[in-house]
This record gives C-alpha cells, structure tokens and sequence, in this order.
C-alpha cells in the first residue's frame, strides 16, 4: 500500500468534520472519493498533506507515518495536492511558477529550466510562459497548479475538485493528463462532484457522509448502493 | 527658481534611494512574515552608531564597516527570527502581535544605547576628501552621492537576486502565496529566517552609511526612519520590495520639493500627510502589493 489511513478523525469544536476514516490506496491505483458539501472530503485531504493534524488515527506513507509532519516535508516525500480553488503564484510568470518550488531540487539549472518546458508543451500553456499567473482562466490555473507539483515527480498526486467550473475542453485536459501520469506509475486520491469524470478514471471510489465511510467499490457498484442514493437525494 | 527647483530634484532622488532602500529591508520582512518590524529604524541607528566606533577606535571608514556590518546584521536577523518570529505568527493577529513586540524592542534598543553612549549628537568627520562637490551650477553632499551610488548598486543587486536566482522566486512566491509554498515542499520558516536576515541586512548597510549623508547620530533617530520606511512601503506597495524603491524616490523627492513652496518647520508633516494621502487614494499603493 502507498496510503494508509487508518481510524482518521478530525474535529473542529464540537463538529467531527472526518469521523473515524479508513481506507488504503494501493500504488498506481486511481481513487475516488465522493460525498454530498461537507461530508469531511477536503478535510480528509488536508490531513494527508500536513495542513491539518487529525485528533485521532494515522496516516502512512509508504509504510511510514505522516501524521504531523509539516507539508512541505510530506512534499518532499512525493505527496503532490491540488485545491479546488488553485493556490497559484498570481504575480509570478507561468515559467516562473513551475521555477519557483525547485529550490532544494539537485538538478541543474538548466535540466530545471528544460523540465518547466517541456511540462509547460504536455499541459499546452507553453505560448503563455511569460504571462502573469493571474492573466490565466481558472481552469487554466488548475492546469498550472497540476504542472507545477509535477516539477518534483510526486509519487502520489491529491486532487481537490480539479474539474469544478472549467470549460469542457480543459476537463479533457485534464482527464488525458491524469491517464499520462496514471500510464507513468502515479497514484492518485481524487475529490470530486464531478461523477462522470470520477467513474472515467477511478478505480475504486469511497463515499463519505458527515465524515464516515459509508460505502466502497467499483464505480458500477457504487451506483446502486442505497446508502450512497440517500446520501446524495436526501432522506 | 529653476535651478533651486532642479537641486531639489537633485537631492531629493539621492535621499530617496536611500530611503527606498530603507523600505526594501521592512517590506521583504513584513511581505513574507506579515510582521510588523517597528524596530527598523532602530537597527538602522545601532548600525550608524557600530560605524561611528569602528571609525573612532579602529579608524575604519563606513564603507570598509560593510565588510562586518553585512554579515553580522544579516545573522542578527536570522537569529531575531528564530527567537520571536515563529512565536509571533502562532498568535490570532501576528501584524498586532509583532507591530507591540518590536515596538517594545524599538524602546528597548533605543534606552539601552542611551545608556551606553549618552544623548549626545555624534558625527563622523567626512573620511572620502571635500564633504561637498561642485557639479555646474549645483551644489551635491559627497557623502549622498557615495550613499544614493552604493544603493542603487544594492538595489540592483536585490532585483537580480529576486528575480534571477531560485531562493529569490522562493522569496516572492511566499510573499504572494504562504500555503501554496508549503505544499510544493518549500520550508517557509527556513525562507522566513533568511528573509529577516536580508531585511536586517539592507537596513544595517544603509544605516552604516547614514554618517556620510547626515550629520547627527543620536539614539532616538530610528523612529523617523521607521516612519520613513512605512511611508515608502505604503507608497511602493506593501509586500512589494522593488516596489519600495519606487516609493522611496517619490518620498524623497516630495520631502525636498515641498521644502521650496512649504516652511521648514512644515517638513516633518510632509511624510504623514503623503501617508494619509496614499491610503485613501491607492491603498495598494503606486505598484501594487504582495510581491508584484
């Protein structure tokens, strides 16, 4: 296994916002996690990443615990993580935002320069390198902020509602993109509303409701689980 | 006229490279940290002061000083950082938090070089030949001329670094994005140290040249430079440091024009009255904020 997460609770005050959660990702798998607003989904990312400490629970990596870890540190681990509303350097160029994050890297100067554009070409924002992050549309923006993790060859790559409010063409993008790094050994945790695109690429998914698991399985079986109907029609 | 007007604009872009360089040094700390350094202009006196002892007891000239002044205020605010910085940023309101505390160390710096070395007004004798030059019909202090060249050198420099090298795009991209860095596996606090090192450092190298450009060293001659230096940032742009070098030179320059139309006593309100100006006009400031 890549991920365990195992027993994970996240409180905020009295609301438990992700509510004894486990499950596990196997390397190279893609998995979905769907849920209705507020069924603890970017909780449970947050967690994963280092920008929360869970109250209770671990998370492995690897076979090694996270759990508390600063982000950048499970950055440098392989753990990739994008937002729903992308984190981009606005002011920055788009070379630049790709440039901006190698600092401890050991490549040279030059293979650095030579990986931002070829990343730059595979996501088509190449023509637009020496434009300010801000000058880009939001969908363009996820497809930054996707390029610019790929500048450390993460290992596992979390994504929080990539296809949200982009235009069908970059949702293509997206997809083709997520295919190439699945065909090149990365794993995926994937968030979305967007179910069409989850039953695509997933695998596996997970639904989430107040923060428990309250189903898992192939995309097929999910469709018929009467858990999962209630959750999304309402009781 | 014309010619009292052109020396005006004439020493009104030397001091503002000065004071712009002032403001870099506040707005790489406040950008990055989001700390209000109330002490700036306070380190900018010890630095004045280290200068006017060197030069007393080892007769080293200011500029021959930057070779221990740099490094040693760039340490100093690393070592600031770690011992406060971290701490202040834990807080609910970290600009609140730190704008006391470092006010507390401003008053702190100020009573205990008062005790060290009195109230008395010190000044170097001019070490580099005439303190004045001749340039047409103008009249220059060598002393500005050394300083405005040696801070557009620095200022240079600061935007080559900044803009060409990968801890300076590491700089401005924490200035623009604090949780985005850590996600792409950026340490902020290592990047935060070296930034108040830098910051510290900036102020330090102007301060050791304050001697030549003007002529009293007094331990309660920091606030006015803090002053200057909020004025500046606010004007170039908070969170923008090459954006403080712009704000600089319009600050300068509005200091030493306003002195033609404006009494002399009026000089001092000219910096909170462009403050208050800037504020409710262009709060973001002429280039814009965080890290353009």
């Amino acid at each position: 296994m890549i991920l365990t997460v195992s027993n994970l609770t996240k409180r905020f005050g009295g609301v438990v916002a992700v509510d004894h959660l486990s499950f596990e990702l196997r390397e190279n798998e893609i998995l979905g996690i769907i849920g209705p607003n507020g069924s603890g989904k970017t909780t449970t990312l947050n967690c994963i990443n280092g920008i929360y400490r869970g109250d209770e629970g671990t998370i492995s990596f690897e076979e090694r615990p996270i759990q508390g870890m600063p982000s950048h540190e499970i950055a440098h681990l392989g753990i990739g993580r994008t937002f729903q509303v992308p984190k981009i350097f606005r002011k920055m160029t788009i070379v630049e935002n790709l440039l901006a994050p190698v600092l401890d890297s050991p490549e040279s100067d030059t293979a650095l320069r030579q990986k931002a554009t070829q990343l730059l070409q595979e996501v088509d924002l190449e023509p637009l390198k020496d434009n300010l992050g801000e000058e880009l549309s939001g969908g363009q923006q996820k497809i930054l902020e996707l390029a610019r993790i790929l500048m450390f060859d993460p290992k596992m790559i979390l994504l929080d509602e990539p296809f949200a409010g982009i235009h069908p063409l970059l949702r293509t993008k997206f997809h083709e993109m997520i295919f190439i790094l699945h065909k090149r050994g990365t794993t995926f945790l994937l968030v979305s509303h967007d179910l069409p695109s989850l039953y695509l690429l997933s695998s596996r998914i997970i639904v989430l409701d107040n923060g428990r698991k309250i189903a898992e399985g192939s995309a097929k079986e999910i469709q018929k689980n009467e858990a999962v109907i209630e959750a999304y029609l309402g009781r | 006229m014309g010619n009292l007007l052109l020396q005006a604009i004439l020493s009104g872009i030397l001091l503002g490279m000065i004071y712009g360089l002032i403001g870099a040094g506040l707005n790489i700390i406040y950008g990055v940290m989001r700390v209000v350094n109330f002490a700036h202009g306070e380190f900018l006196m010890i630095a004045a002061y280290m200068v006017y002892w060197f030069s007393v007891l080892y007769k080293i000239d200011p500029l021959s000083s930057l070779l221990v002044i740099i490094p040693l205020f760039f340490l100093a605010g690393m070592i600031i950082y770690h011992l406060v910085v971290p701490r202040l940023l834990k807080s609910e309101d970290p600009e609140m938090a730190s704008f006391l505390t470092f006010y507390g160390i401003s008053m702190i710096i100020t009573a205990l070089v008062l005790i060290a070395w009195g109230a008395d007004p010190r000044g170097l004798r001019f070490p580099y030949g005439s303190p004045s030059s001749r340039v047409g019909p103008f009249y220059l202090s060598t002393g500005r001329v050394i300083h405005f060249a040696f801070s557009s050198i620095t200022a240079l420099a600061l935007a080559l670094f900044l803009y060409r090298t990968y801890l300076g795009k590491a700089i401005r991209a924490i200035i623009q994005n604090r949780d985005a860095v850590k996600i792409v596996g950026i340490d902020p606090n290592k990047i935060s140290s070296i930034a108040f090192g830098i910051g510290l450092m900036l102020v330090g190298m102007t301060g050791a040249l304050i001697p030549l450009t003007f002529p009293g060293i007094t331990p309660g001659m920091g606030a006015s430079y803090t002053l200057v230096a909020f004025v500046v940032i606010v004007l170039g742009g908070l969170g923008n440091p090459m954006g403080s070098i712009i704000g600089g030179l319009i600050f300068g320059l509005t200091e030493n024009i306003s002195t033609l139309f404006l009494p002399l006593a009026l000089s001092p309100v000219i910096s909170f009255f462009i403050l208050i100006l800037i504020i409710m006009i262009r709060p973001q400031g002429f280039l814009g904020g965080t890290g353009t």
